[in-house]
């Protein structure tokens, strides 16, 4: 019966007694319960909380979506590479018209003096006006006059590059703005995504509080 | 009554679902304190009151067993302001004992980072016969046992609670609970000098 009166009070046991009696002197006093913060409703802030997370929640899937929708163009793209890359074979078209832009405007009797040496083609994405011409020109002409003032050459080659243009469909083309649309809306979540996480508060919160 | 019974009939432990007597209070002695964490949850002042009494008891018990006796009464207080602050943030609403003790020896733990190291006067001091001099060194005693005796030897000690009601205002189980009492009390008696009968 002893353990008993330890567990639950029913028999006795003197010794616990005796301890329970001098100890009771520092038993709990009831007192009222403390005044509630009236500027704290748990309620309120509960909503708050709730608002909050569902809008991360939200934000996530969609930034989630962004990326799935940036994975399949990206494959959509390489897939139709081949199409691209027609782009390269029409580049190395562009060479010969260059090489007469050039004899025929200025250095005439020179026809060595600016040789297409390389053009690259992007070939991941489609963008088709991306060629780099690297001209190499022999160390004798570099400071001659016909050389320093050839921009009506670099214009005409310019505008001969241009010309070579790679006409995209129009469901290329719809799916390059796609692209770029998924793109901006994804960087402009992920920052409100990085606010978040760095505990930068939108300017609408700062509205709320202030009032 | 054997231990057996008396467990299945205040515990509701019994694994056998025919057992009626056996299940029914636990639904009647669960949903409430849910129900009326739910109610302090909505704001409902009066369910706060109910909430503070029912639980003061446990959560002045679990202060005490670490900070003074002078000081305990105010942290208490601070504890159920947190916790009424805090409160939608308790998912299950049945485990709101063990949340409070949670709190209570955060609080307590808090106490002691942020105060200054004093020493207590002595009442035992030449000429000042103090008449809880004996209940001082017994709750000393208390306070020195491990963390897991000590708690449910000051609810049930000092605070007068029995071990079903410290198992249910704590969240601890009820074998936890008989386990610490008994383990405590020996320890507790061999620190005392009772020669065990």
């Amino acid at each position: 019966m002893k353990q008993d009166y330890l567990w639950d009070k029913t028999g006795e046991d003197s010794e616990i007694e005796e301890l329970e009696n001098a100890l009771a002197a520092f038993r709990y006093q009831e007192i009222a319960p403390p005044t509630l913060p009236a500027k704290f409703p748990p309620f309120a802030e509960k909503a708050g909380a709730k608002i909050r997370s569902r809008k991360f929640s939200f934000t996530l899937a969609f930034a989630a979506c962004a990326a799935i929708v940036l994975i399949l163009f990206g494959d959509w793209f390489q897939i139709s590479n081949d199409k691209t890359a027609v782009l390269g074979d029409s580049a190395k078209t562009i060479v010969p018209q260059l090489n007469q832009v050039i004899q025929k405007d200025s250095i005439v009797g020179q026809p060595e003096v600016l040789s297409t040496e390389k053009v690259e083609t992007t070939k991941r994405f489609a963008k088709p006006n991306f060629i780099k011409i690297h001209q190499s020109v022999p160390a004798g002409f570099r400071r001659s006059k016909a050389i320093a003032t050839n921009t009506e050459i670099n214009k005409q080659i310019k505008k001969q590059i241009k010309k070579p243009t790679v006409m995209l469909t129009e469901e290329e083309k719809y799916a390059y703005n796609q692209l770029l649309l998924a793109l901006s809306i994804t960087s402009s979540k992920l920052k409100i995504v990085k606010d978040k996480i760095d505990g930068v508060e939108e300017p609408n919160s700062y509205l709320k509080d202030g009032r | 009554m054997s231990d057996n019974q008396m467990t299945g009939n205040l515990f509701l432990f019994a694994r056998n679902e025919t057992n009626a007597s056996a299940i029914i209070p636990t639904t009647e002695a669960v949903k409430p304190k849910a129900r009326l964490v739910e109610r302090v949850c909505a704001g409902d002042e009066e369910a706060f009151d109910e909430f503070y009494r029912m639980f003061a008891p446990m959560v002045h018990g679990v202060i005490l067993a670490r900070v003074s006796r002078d000081e305990a009464d105010d942290i208490v207080q601070e504890v159920f302001i947190s916790a009424y602050k805090n409160i939608n943030n308790l998912r299950d609403k049945n485990a709101v004992g063990a949340w409070l003790a949670m709190i209570a020896r955060n609080r307590a733990a808090e106490f002691y980072r942020q105060t200054k190291p004093t020493e207590e006067l002595s009442e035992e001091m030449p000429g000042n016969e103090s008449p809880h001099s004996e209940a001082n060194e017994i709750l000393a005693a208390i306070r020195a046992l491990p963390e897991t005796y000590k708690e449910t030897l000051v609810l049930r000690l000092v605070e007068g609670m029995t071990g079903p009601e410290i198992a249910e205002r704590t969240g601890l189980t009820p074998e936890s609970v008989r386990v610490n009492l008994h383990r405590g009390m020996k320890l507790l008696r061999r620190k005392l000098g009772i020669e065990v009968k």
